[in-house]
């Protein structure tokens, strides 16, 4: 018997997770993926918001300004890559500056700090690659830039470290209320909870539907991304956002956390939660529209394009707290920008919630420090030097665009809850993110985790399931 | 740190020729740098044949070609390193290098030759859109294409959409 259930390994979750490993709780977590952040938490704009955007009242501009102001802390404990790079609203039309006073103030309500208008010199001298037809920017310099799967792995390894215990590929296909708290039932089990914490991103109307006759719907709002080669990634240095109009609302430059430049997203509602997809449409409409914001869109340097979904409501808002009609069961639904960077404070809400109910003691061997897998490319050459020293694996190098050496990669595997895919160790160490997306790595990671793993090359999946890469030996049914 | 007269960063066809050929106009202080495990380069993946009518006479495949030179390299005493990477290169010519055996090296060359070939630009660089699939569920595609229904979709569940996406690729 689990005190607490949390399902879904997305930086939501993570964040719960993580603020309960401070209590003295028996607590899992239930990923129906092979690994953490396999959702939304992989694929969105990865930026840390002021806090500006949301109405003032709503739960999201509630905890935007103070979710932001957790990032300094907490990505030094947990080890991750955190730069409060600030963000600007770009402004085009004289007519529209209205609008971003009003933008301005409606920060002002949410408790966002040090808000200014900048005029155009100023903003070109910020930003020299800005675009010449711009008026005005609400400039945010609380604004940062985050990798969400680099902070979901960082809470989750802290967690497991503090005794969450994780099951993953652990779809959930039912929950039924009991004498004593809820029957979780999965493909691969039956798990016993307390209380259960529904954390499943855009699939948390069917596990709140399951117990709740409040029924709730999730629309997957497609956003599509296009990634550029860190040759152009300082072409900006501030998340560039544009006011919404009339037209729209606007798609966002910004350096990524680890030197890429990133355009995206537009939004398209769709049916299908796991259709994700890229478009010719939606990636001419976000190259034409971010166009708009600066000089010259250096399109030769795209090296990816991806596609996120949103977690959205009619609400318009996170859903958060426990089910009137079924106690003991929490929701962390409807996440969905600015949900990462609320998650820290998400992860605080729900732990209240959980402390009010349950009364447990906090745990005194709680650590909260985790250290992230070694960065050879961010060392000096003395640091790289004595690494190679004790471990003659981080000579090795194996992925050659973000020079990624074999330590990582092993560091990856061998680490809790250790890499078992390709794009596990993408997400841990950055081989196969780079310009050549993989092509050259690609079967050597394959044969590392082969190797480390004791399984057979045909074993080995890009994202678990059945995306093995290699289906038999050439040749062998002849 | 170590000095060398000329340092040929790159073990491929470009990067053996011309320290054969820096050889023989009588430079004797040479070092090849190869991050491969051996030398080769991009010949060592050509298996088929068709190399070497010119400079050998005879028809040789990429490996067969690269052990030519190989083995010209070695006659010739010119020293190489697999397996080691550079990772930096100045402008007075100080190369810092990495490998297992000596963890970071630096070399300072009176000369250095950059023969490192260069990269494919992937699907991503080209912006098609469509859906990330493993390479094992592509090929299985391919086997479908051509069957499609009357949707057309492919018959096989799994792989309706993509399926959709290769038929229009290739129309």
């Amino acid at each position: 018997m689990y005190d607490v259930s949390i399902i879904g390994a997305g930086v939501t979750g993570m964040s719960i997770a993580r603020e309960l490993s401070r209590y003295d709780l028996k607590v899992c977590v239930l990923e129906k993926e092979i690994d953490i952040a396999m959702g939304t938490t992989k694929a969105n704009s990865a930026i840390v918001h002021a806090g500006f955007d949301a109405k003032p009242g709503t739960l999201k501009a509630k905890l935007n300004a103070p979710g932001n102001s957790m990032f300094d802390q907490l990505s030094k404990d947990l080890d991750f890559h955190f730069r409060r790079n600030g963000s600007l609203v770009l402004c085009f039309d004289e007519k529209d500056l209205d609008h971003l006073e009003q933008l301005l103030q409606q920060g002002v309500k949410n408790g966002v700090s040090d808000l200014v208008i900048l005029d155009k010199a100023a903003l070109l001298e910020m930003e020299p690659n800005l675009s010449d037809d711009v008026v005005a920017a609400l400039y945010a310099p609380t604004g940062g830039i985050v990798s969400p799967y680099e902070m979901a792995i960082g809470l989750a390894e802290n967690a497991y470290e503090n005794g969450v215990e994780f099951y993953f590929e652990n779809k959930v296909l039912d929950i039924r209320k009991t004498d004593t708290g809820y029957t979780i039932i999965t493909n691969k089990g039956t798990y016993e909870s307390k209380l259960v914490v529904n954390a499943a991103g855009v699939h948390s109307d069917e596990m709140n539907n399951f117990v709740s006759s409040n029924k709730l719907e999730i629309i997957p709002r497609r956003g599509e991304y296009c990634v550029f080669d860190k040759e152009v990634g300082s072409y900006v240095d501030k998340t560039i956002f544009q006011l919404p109009t009339k037209l729209g609302k606007g798609v966002l430059v910004t350096p990524t956390v680890d030197g890429n430049l990133l355009v995206g997203p537009n939004a398209v509602d769709i049916d299908d939660k796991d259709d994700v997809t890229t478009t010719r449409s939606g990636l001419d409409e976000i190259l034409s529209k971010a166009s708009l914001s600066i000089k010259q869109m250096p399109s030769h340097a795209i090296i990816a394009s991806f596609t996120g979904l949103r977690a959205r409501t009619e609400a318009d808002d996170f859903l958060i707290g426990e089910l009137p009609d079924a106690k003991g069961f929490i929701n962390a639904a409807g996440i969905e920008s600015p949900g990462l960077t609320c998650s820290p404070v998400i992860g605080i809400m729900v732990k209240d919630i959980v402390v009010e109910i349950l009364k447990p003691q906090e745990k005194k061997s709680f650590n909260p420090i985790r250290k992230g897998v070694p960065r050879f490319a961010e060392m000096s050459d003395e640091e790289r030097q004595s690494l190679i020293a004790k471990n003659p694996a981080f000579g090795k190098i194996v992925c050659r665009c973000e020079t990624v050496t074999e330590g990582e990669i092993l560091s990856a595997i061998h680490r809790p809850l250790g890499a078992k895919t390709i794009d596990s160790i993408k997400r841990r160490t950055r081989a196969g993110s780079g310009r050549c997306q993989s092509g050259f790595c690609m079967t050597r990671v394959l044969d590392i985790l082969s190797r480390e793993l004791e399984i057979d090359r045909t074993e080995v999946t890009k994202f678990g399931g059945e995306s093995k890469l290699l289906v038999g030996k050439n040749k062998e049914d002849i | 740190m170590q000095e060398f007269d000329l340092v040929v960063i790159g073990g491929g066809p470009a990067g053996l020729a011309a320290a054969v050929a820096a050889k023989e106009q009588g430079i004797d202080d040479i070092l090849i740098l190869e991050r491969e495990n051996k030398l080769g380069g991009i010949l060592n993946q050509c298996i088929h044949n068709g190399f070497g009518l010119h400079i050998f006479k005879e028809e040789l495949t990429g490996p067969e070609y690269a052990d030519r030179f190989v083995k010209m390299i070695e006659d010739k005493k010119i020293r190489y390193k697999t397996n080691t990477m550079v990772i930096d290169l100045s402008e007075d010519k100080l190369i810092t290098a990495v490998n297992r055996v000596d963890g970071i090296l630096t070399i300072q060359a009176k000369a250095i030759i950059l023969a490192m070939g260069c990269r494919e630009r992937p699907r991503g660089a080209l912006n098609i859109p469509g859906q990330e699939l493993s390479y094992s569920r592509f090929w299985r595609y391919r086997t479908h294409y051509g069957k499609k229904n009357d949707a057309g979709r492919c018959p096989c569940k799994c792989s309706c959409r993509a399926s959709a996406l290769l038929c229009r690729l290739d129309s």
